[in-house]
């Protein structure tokens, strides 16, 4: 944990000013190269066929991650369990220790709430260089995007989670942040039920 | 192991970006003849074949399926292999794990990738991660952790952007001589620096492209070898290791730089890599290795991996780029094919670091040839984290 919290390095060099706009840039230069290969393609007499696939699942969360999600949405907790023999944090609550391979989550005193504070441990950009092929439109969130070591776990407490919309000259790793829960009746017992992280 | 056993044939395709002229059937159907065709055999005389690829990156599942007719598999034993980036080398020890029983005359494999037919973003993004907990789009897929691992690199003064970038301009030197490698134009230094970033310090030229192509690989057991193949590529010993920890969210576990398993997929190449060395009583690898394919998908993994396949030491790859001993003329020759950074068709890229290093020992490099290759060592990664390592020789004792 003290070696997250010091400020590992920093992408607020100027370099990486305007990164965000060439990437974008980039996107597009290849898809407009792709678009004219496959032209040549359909010229030449080739058929190509588009393809766009519409897939409806459903997954079970299971006991405990069902377990999980309610007391998110309940009680604004992020629970966690920790291993009756290694003592290592599973977070999010799994059914195996993944490293003692031990079951875990059937005993009440292995079930504890972290914190909804934490650290930054990694920073993605708010840059998206997927170009969507059905409209030509470049896909993603505006918000940046980051891996938030929360606080009372270990070094595995990892949450992959939206930051506040801010200027990139303001994102460090290591910077401290703090969830945003989304009001009682919007939460419906999913990650989203956090808004996103704030800075502290 | 019952039989030794060799690579007695490899077969591969062109690699480009976009290959809108032919279908998968017609790609895999290439690779496989062309392997036929080096092994001297015809598919008659392959008693089971192993296809591999990431199936819904094309959005064709089953692929086992549609393309029978052109990996040959009719009538045959066999069964598709998936293992995320590792495809290709799972593939590659199922043919080993096979070739050594002695109940087949002789196996063939073939990974492969038509990455143009669909999005391998909207597929990584959608239906390869965690349901419940990647709800951040830009989070997920292999970026964060890369520029984690990138940073970390940097943040222990082990590498320079400077020397990752000469990684980079070797690789495309190694490419420029590899007829089968995608992006084969020479850059420079300041090409690299200079490219757009994707996630800092990760720029676009560190990073591997999206490919299409195939590659065909064929083993037999020394009951079938000894009768037709005069160069055969030994095996003498291969290993797998999953090297993922599944929490916190799935195999972001290893993402983690600072914990004890280390940056992303990185303990699986140095567990694979010692568990070989160890049982090939090999203790200097880069003194009794001679040349090394390694599945570097970034040059900042590249970097890494000299490290964690202990050719250097811990904080000693950018002394190892330094001097040169990666390049075709050093003395220990890393990726003389150009590697993952220059040619990425995902099932066929493990697959190919097994296969060039079949070729370095057949001596069949043509301009990437290194002189004098007895032994080979290739070691594969991938998200699925399946690390597998085989080690090569031009002779058994």
């Amino acid at each position: 944990m003290e070696e997250c919290q010091k400020e590992t390095a920093r992408i607020t060099d100027p370099a990486y000013r305007g990164y965000a706009e060439a990437s974008y840039g980039v996107a597009r230069k290849k898809y407009e190269a792709e678009k004219k290969v496959y032209q040549k393609a359909l010229d030449q007499g080739y058929i190509i066929i588009d393809s766009i696939v519409h897939l409806p699942f459903k997954e079970s969360a299971g006991l405990r991650l069902s377990r999980f999600f309610n007391a998110l949405r309940d009680e604004s907790k992020i629970l966690a369990l920790r291993c009756p023999q290694c003592r290592r944090v599973t977070f999010p609550p799994r059914a195996v220790c993944g490293f003692c391979r031990v079951t875990i989550g059937e005993k009440e005193e292995e079930w504890f709430a972290l914190g909804d504070t934490g650290t930054v441990t990694s920073i993605v950009l708010p840059t998206e260089r997927e170009v969507d092929r059905a409209t030509g439109r470049v896909v993603g969130e505006p918000n940046p995007c980051a891996f938030i070591r929360l606080d009372g776990g270990d070094e595995w407490t990892i949450l992959v989670h939206y930051l506040e919309f801010m200027d990139i000259e303001k994102l460090k790793r290591g910077m401290r942040v703090k969830a945003v829960w989304r009001p009682r009746e919007e939460r419906r017992g999913r990650m989203s039920d956090i808004e996103y992280f704030v800075t502290v | 192991m019952t039989e030794r056993i060799a690579i007695i044939g490899v077969g591969q395709t062109e690699f480009k970006s976009k290959w809108p002229e032919i279908s998968e059937v017609e790609m895999l159907n290439m690779a496989a003849k062309r392997a036929l065709e080096n092994a001297g055999m015809t598919i008659k005389d392959i008693d089971a074949v192993f296809i591999g690829n990431m199936e819904l990156f094309e959005g064709n599942y089953q692929v086992d399926m549609w393309l029978t007719e052109g990996s040959g598999a009719y009538l045959k034993s066999g069964m598709k292999i998936q293992t995320g980036g590792s495809t290709g080398s799972s593939i590659c020890t199922t043919l080993f794990d096979h070739a050594a029983t002695g109940m087949f005359r002789a196996v063939m494999g073939i990974g492969f990738e038509k990455q143009d037919e669909g999005s391998s973003d909207a597929s990584l993004r959608s239906i390869s991660e965690d349901t419940f907990f990647d709800i951040a789009n830009g989070g997920r897929g292999a970026g964060p952790s890369m520029s984690e691992m990138a940073l970390d690199l940097l943040e222990r003064k082990s590498v320079t952007e400077e020397q990752i970038a000469r990684l980079r301009v070797q690789a495309s030197e190694n490419a420029s001589k590899n007829p089968h490698a995608h992006l084969r134009k020479k850059v420079t230094v300041e090409d690299v620096m200079n490219s757009p970033y994707l996630i800092p310090p990760l720029r676009l030229l560190h990073m591997c492209p999206t490919s299409v192509g195939a590659c065909a690989m064929i083993v037999a057991p020394e009951s079938t070898t000894g009768k037709i193949c005069p160069n055969p590529a030994w095996v003498e010993d291969w290993v797998t290791i999953h090297g993922g920890i599944q929490p916190p969210v799935g195999h972001l576990g290893t993402y983690l730089s600072k914990s004890e398993l280390g940056p992303l997929w990185a303990y699986g190449v140095e567990q694979a890599s010692l568990k070989l060395y160890k049982r090939c009583g090999i203790k200097n690898p880069r003194k009794e290795i001679d040349v090394i394919e390694v599945y570097n998908m970034s040059s900042w993994h590249e970097a890494e991996w000299y490290e964690r396949m202990h050719i250097c030491e811990t904080n000693g790859a950018g002394k190892l780029i330094e001097e040169g001993a990666t390049a075709l003329d050093g003395d220990i020759p890393v990726n003389p094919s150009g590697g993952v950074v220059v040619t990425n068709a995902i099932g066929a890229s493990a697959m190919q670091r097994m296969a060039e290093a079949a070729i370095q020992i057949r001596n069949e490099g043509g301009e990437r040839q290194v002189p004098g290759v007895e032994t080979a060592f290739a070691v594969t990664a991938g998200g699925d984290s399946y690390s597998a390592a085989a080690l090569f020789r031009k002779s058994l004792s």
